[in-house]
């Protein structure tokens, strides 16, 4: 390649996003010469080692304070959520870009002073969003302002079910790391999507069944300004009970089905007709028609976007600031909680 | 008292702890397998837990410490309930636990029992039903375990436990919504239900007497109510009938074919036993032959549209849905003083309730 050579790499943190999705990225770029992982990062032995065998070159270390100057260029930094802040201004200020996995923080003030870190450095700061890269919400979002079936109506949104991700820490569940439940966890994805499709609500109810902890179901509503009309939603989030996981989308002239998860695929009818499309994405590209892209190809593309944006200068796809904006909901939500319970309907 | 709950995570688990973090009598520390198992517990303040699998002892002991009785709710195939009373008898008598609550299952007596079953009736670990055999087996074994009186073991056996979050409502509103709903014999068939509130309540009783503690009860609701009760009252939440349910056909009575009869070869128990001697890759492989052998022949593209074929039910709902017998719990109301809070319509409403909080399309009756 024509580049200075290899980006030198950072995992901060070794859990179960960093084994089934950054690791597998990181190995395909650096056997493409675009990386070279140089540090593994964890005050877990077994963990940074089990990662660490991944990267035979890499040296492994309880924690960032031992990187040395210039050591790496860009950090993935995917600890559990508590010391995002703490860890990601130290490395901006060091000179390091940074890729942050979602929640960029467990609170707006700790997420305001990344982004300031950020500015304030001239360092790339992207949120570990990766459904930005999902070919479906893109393709959502291009029907959405093209109004291709004309304006949005109203949608109706679910998502989640038993708890399953194998989290190697307990981290998840603790009130004093986690920030928050499953509204903070799994809706940042879901408000970070509605943000981008719709901008801010006009209005919003919230209510979620914690009590006195971190809740496991939250259910929104949401009501957005659309000219003289009215665009109205609900979420349902879970990480307790099964749910549908899909997402609805009812338009004038027709409804557009999302399954969470699906990073490349689409369902719609058009009102009036029999039958639903079920769609596979596809892209043009100079050596023919192809598939959009994967799940998997979300985080590929996600990290290529951060290196580029190293490379460039340019904002990333996800900035901190782009983050902010689910952030500042979440906190709104939050602040206007109301409880739910089965018991009082 | 510190109560220890093993298998918080689950349906009956987790409710009991929901409940005695609202209103007591008891501090309940949650136990459970994995991180993963906290979500629901992890709703409340400060919630006490440990992580320990329930095959363990030394993980449990360390998990028990400091609690005067544990309930094991552990939910598992029959490996898992086989392989889960040892450990938790020998941790609990380890940590100096006063009492074991066992949930064991009315399905000890088979799924639709003879007139007159109770408690003294006496137990068969050859009925048709692997899970049967099972609990009748760690019963016996829990028995045995407890004869050296370290612990006092106290047996509960509820029939189908219902409520908010209960497989038996959620599946069968999926069933309706997907206009795949059945039963048999219109569900005339009497439904040894309790409501989860009503088993909590039995839980704390044990827990209250300390002179009963140590015996073996069948508990369930104060009614008697059929499966078409249960069923209806489910589909009238989403503006259905008794129209919403085919009449499947009952398993036993439609000859099987070879696929089905292998499938049951596979998950009986003289197979299951010797299955372990074998090492995983050879299963695997062998699992992954018989699945390609036991796949249903591609449909004929040419063949007429038809009609939605009959569901064909299996042994157990079959059984289930011939039970004549209401199991009697005098036994728990003399000795525990076991008196059902929660009535089956109150449980029913509960039950629509949480389905529509959970985002099903459902509408609650309204309260009385």
């Amino acid at each position: 390649m024509n580049g200075p050579g290899p980006l030198r790499v950072g995992l901060v943190g070794c859990g179960a996003i960093v084994q089934s999705s950054h690791a597998p990225v990181l190995r395909t770029l650096a056997a493409a010469g675009r990386v070279a992982v140089a540090a593994v990062v964890d005050p877990d032995v077994p963990r940074r080692e089990k990662i660490g065998r991944l990267f035979p070159g890499a040296r492994l270390l309880a924690g960032i304070e031992e990187l040395a100057a210039g050591e790496i260029a860009v950090a993935i930094v995917a600890s559990p959520v508590r010391f995002h802040a703490e860890q990601t201004i130290r490395l901006l200020e060091n000179g390091v870009h940074v890729l942050c996995e979602k929640p960029l923080a467990p609170t707006l003030a700790e997420g305001e002073a990344m982004a300031a870190a950020a500015a304030r450095t001239g360092r790339v700061l992207a949120v570990g969003l990766f459904r930005r890269f999902f070919p479906a919400w893109e393709a959502v979002a291009e029907i959405i302002a093209a109004r291709t079936f004309g304006a949005l109506r109203r949608f109706e949104i679910q998502e989640g079910g038993p708890f399953n991700w194998p989290a190697a820490t307990p981290s998840f569940f603790d009130a004093r790391q986690a920030g928050g439940g499953v509204l903070l966890d799994a809706g940042v994805h879901v408000l970070d999507s509605l943000m981008w499709w719709l901008g801010e609500p006009a209005a919003l109810r919230y209510a979620d069944d914690a009590e006195g902890g971190l809740e496991a179901t939250s259910r929104l509503e949401l009501d957005y300004a659309d000219g003289p009309a009215r665009i109205q939603g609900t979420v349902l989030l879970s990480r307790d009970g099964k749910t549908s996981n899909r997402w609805t989308l009812v338009f004038e002239r027709g409804t557009v089905v999302w399954r969470a998860g699906e990073a490349c695929a689409l369902e719609f009818r058009p009102d009036g007709a029999k039958h639903w499309f079920v769609s596979r994405l596809e892209t043009d590209t100079p050596a023919g028609r192809g598939p959009a892209g994967s799940y998997p190809q979300a985080f590929t593309r996600q990290m290529l976007d951060v290196l580029d944006a190293a490379a460039q200068g340019r904002a990333p796809r996800v900035s901190a600031d782009e983050a902010l904006r689910s952030l500042r909901l979440i906190e709104r939500c939050y602040r206007e909680r109301t409880p739910l319970r089965f018991e009082a309907l | 008292m510190k109560v220890a709950i093993l298998g918080a995570n689950g349906f009956v688990g987790g409710r009991l702890f929901e409940v005695w973090r609202r209103r007591g009598p008891h501090a309940p520390r949650a136990v459970v397998r994995s991180p993963a198992g906290l979500a629901r517990i992890a709703r409340f303040a400060e919630p006490d837990w440990r992580l320990a699998d329930a095959r363990d002892p030394a993980a449990l002991a360390a998990a028990f410490a400091g609690c005067a009785a544990v309930v094991h709710c552990v939910v598992g195939d029959e490996r898992v309930i086989a392989a889960t009373v040892d450990p938790v008898y020998r941790a609990a008598a380890a940590a100096g636990v006063r009492d074991l609550v066992y949930l064991s299952s009315a399905s000890v007596h088979g799924q639709n029992p003879p007139a007159g079953t109770d408690e003294n009736s006496p137990l068969r670990d050859d009925q048709p039903i692997s899970y049967n055999n099972a609990k009748v087996r760690a019963e016996r074994r829990l028995r045995a375990l407890a004869a050296d009186g370290r612990v006092r073991a106290t047996i509960l056996r509820p029939g189908i436990v219902l409520g908010p979050r209960s497989r038996w409502g959620t599946d069968v509103v999926e069933a309706l919504l997907d206009s795949r709903a059945w039963w048999i014999g219109g569900g005339a068939g009497l439904c040894n239900s309790i409501q989860v509130d009503n088993l909590v309540h039995a839980i704390e009783q044990v827990l209250a007497k300390p002179e009963a503690a140590g015996g073996t009860y069948l508990v369930g609701d104060a009614e008697t109510v059929t499966w078409r009760d249960l069923y209806l009252g489910l589909a009238a939440s989403a503006g259905r009938g008794a129209e919403a349910f085919a009449e499947a056909i009952p398993a036993g009575i439609a000859p099987r074919g070879w696929r089905e009869r292998l499938g049951a070869l596979k998950s009986s128990d003289p197979v299951q036993a010797v299955l372990p001697w074998f090492s995983p890759r050879l299963k695997g492989a062998v699992n992954a032959a018989l699945a390609r052998w036991q796949a249903a022949p591609p449909g004929n593209p040419w063949a007429l549209p038809a009609a939605p074929a009959r569901p064909r039910a299996n042994l157990e709902m079959t059984l289930l849905f011939a039970c004549a017998t209401k199991l009697p719990h005098e036994k728990a109301a003399r000795a525990l003083a076991y008196r059902p809070p929660v009535t089956f319509a109150d449980g029913l409403r509960e039950t629509i309730a949480w389905l529509a909080l959970a985002g099903y399309p459902v509408t609650p009756p309204a309260k009385d």
